[in-house]
């Protein structure tokens, strides 16, 4: 076999085959000279290569199982054929957490791993650019990304079919898991050997196609290790766009309260006419009030009406009344104060203010006349008023709701980001997450 | 292809939503609206008089 035929033709070694020590079933080898262990799939027998044979060591069908993917499966990731040369249940030694491992091999790549928690899948490679002294950081820097502590834990060896170039039995492992979804980096140290592995998370739709499967996958349950969120809409891209959006909203409004300068139209006192009766309820007079012209580049702008009255435990209202002389278009609105201040129980207290104001949204181009009318209360003492109008007012009320309907989407990403990630650290000893 | 046409829908969102901010600046135009009651000339309006006022119901301690 050539590497032309690996490479072009997607051809894998032939295979050598011996037969178990216990139940003589044949076991085909791929990886040839370099297995030193060997699982029997019928019979559950480990046997390995010493004094120039294979021996039993071990027995382990009790806890036998189906590999989802089938020992001799073949298929591609990331552009390299690989072969599923062995199959491992492992458990933790300190839980009874466990989980399953398929040993992937490629001639010309060598050994690479696919692991299967939960129902999440992660497809590791070897990597050797990191430092092999055994590392006690809870965070770490890799190829740009930062990885933060996941978990600590060592292993056993439940169950094993295939064949394996390390001795399964003897050699305890213990990790350190560190994570930056969807990649993981994993320290893997024993008593006589040391190395990383970069994880990548892999949908499992994604390995039933690589491997051509038909049969159903472990199911997923709850949130994987690395298990990206929402790979179709992004929490961070979409806060990058909302950023952009937010900046532009900025920009706009600073733009406008430039272009668009607030302008006096009107600033007049009046003297609040005497009542028409003595006695009775107050019947004030109308007061015919000052013109004004609207011009603008749209034919539209907003107003604003201030009033002030001298109320002192009491209430001053004004109905205005605008009439648009080039349309006869009458506009109404009221626009009152009222304060009241006092003294109970100890503490003194007030309440309102004198001025008060209103805005009138998108009022049409031309030369308005004003009406007031006055109202007031029977004792009031209240006897002027000053009303002023502009133009051209910053609605920051616009602005308030514009940011909120650019923030909904971002929002509700970041509340659905973190409850992806806070139920994605419930499955660590180091969570940054407090839970109840 | 899917996850393309997510953020361009997402955009779309964003620039409709800023291209509104822009008509309401240049328009003057309030998103909460106003208090003010409009009466067209003859309109259904009807009997009101321009100038007068119908009362007030607003400041009652």
């Amino acid at each position: 076999m050539s590497g032309f035929d690996l490479v072009e033709k997607e051809k894998l070694p032939a295979v050598a085959a011996i037969s178990c020590t216990r139940c003589n079933h044949n076991i085909q080898l791929t990886t040839h000279a370099q297995a030193v262990n060997i699982g029997c799939s019928n019979c559950g027998h480990v046997l390995q290569w010493q004094n120039n044979q294979w021996a039993g060591i071990k027995n382990l069908k009790q806890h036998k199982i189906l590999p989802a993917i089938p020992v001799g499966s073949s298929g591609r990731i990331k552009g390299i054929v690989y072969k599923v040369v062995g199959f491992v249940l492992y458990q933790e030694a300190r839980s009874q957490h466990r989980w399953r491992e398929y040993v992937l091999f490629n001639p010309l790549h060598g050994y690479a791993f696919l692991s299967e928690y939960d129902g999440h899948w992660t497809y590791f490679t070897f990597i050797t650019d990191l430092p092999l002294k055994p590392t006690r950081d809870r965070s770490m820097h890799y190829q740009g990304e930062k990885y933060k502590l996941f978990h600590r834990y060592g292993s056993k060896v439940l169950y094993a079919e295939g064949e394996f170039t390390w001795k399964i039995l003897e050699n305890a492992s213990h990790y350190t898991e560190f994570v930056a979804p969807p990649y993981m980096l994993a320290q893997e140290t024993s008593s006589d050997e040391a190395c990383w592995m970069k994880g990548t998370y892999m949908e499992p739709g994604e390995v039933r196609e690589t491997f051509g499967l038909t049969s159903s996958l472990p199911e997923r349950i709850g949130v994987g290790a690395i298990e990206p969120f929402d790979k179709a809409f992004s929490f961070g891209k979409v806060s990058q766009l909302g950023g952009i959006a937010l900046v532009m909203l900025v920009v706009l409004q600073v733009f406008f309260m430039i272009v668009n300068r607030p302008q006096q139209l009107v600033e007049q006192s009046f003297d609040v006419p005497p009542p028409k009766e003595e006695y009775g309820p107050v019947n004030l007079s109308a007061i015919p009030g000052p013109s004004f012209t609207l011009n603008s580049m749209t034919g539209t702008s907003n107003l604003e009406f201030e009033l002030y009255a001298p109320v002192d435990n009491e209430w001053f209202a004004l109905g205005i009344t605008l009439i648009n002389t080039t349309t006869n278009e009458a506009y109404d609105f009221e626009l009152g104060t009222e304060y009241y201040s006092g003294y109970t129980g100890g503490e003194s207290w007030s309440e309102g203010s004198t001025t008060n104001d209103v805005d009138l949204s998108a009022m049409p181009d031309g030369t308005y006349r004003m009406i007031l009318q006055p109202y007031k209360g029977i004792l009031s003492k209240v006897n002027s008023f000053r009303i002023q109008v502009r133009k051209d007012v910053p609605l920051w009320s616009n602005f308030w709701i514009v940011l909120l309907l650019l923030a909904v989407v971002p929002g509700v990403q970041w509340i659905r980001h973190h409850s992806f990630e806070k139920s994605r650290w419930m499955n660590s000893d180091y969570s940054p997450y407090t839970y109840e | 292809m899917k996850n393309s046409l997510t953020y361009k829908l997402f955009i779309g969102y964003l620039v409709l939503v800023l291209s509104y901010f822009v008509y309401l600046s240049a328009t003057g135009t309030r998103i909460l609206g106003d208090d003010k009651e409009k009466f067209e000339p003859n309109g259904s309006s009807g009997s009101r008089s321009s100038g007068g006022y119908r009362g007030s119901s607003y400041y009652h301690k």
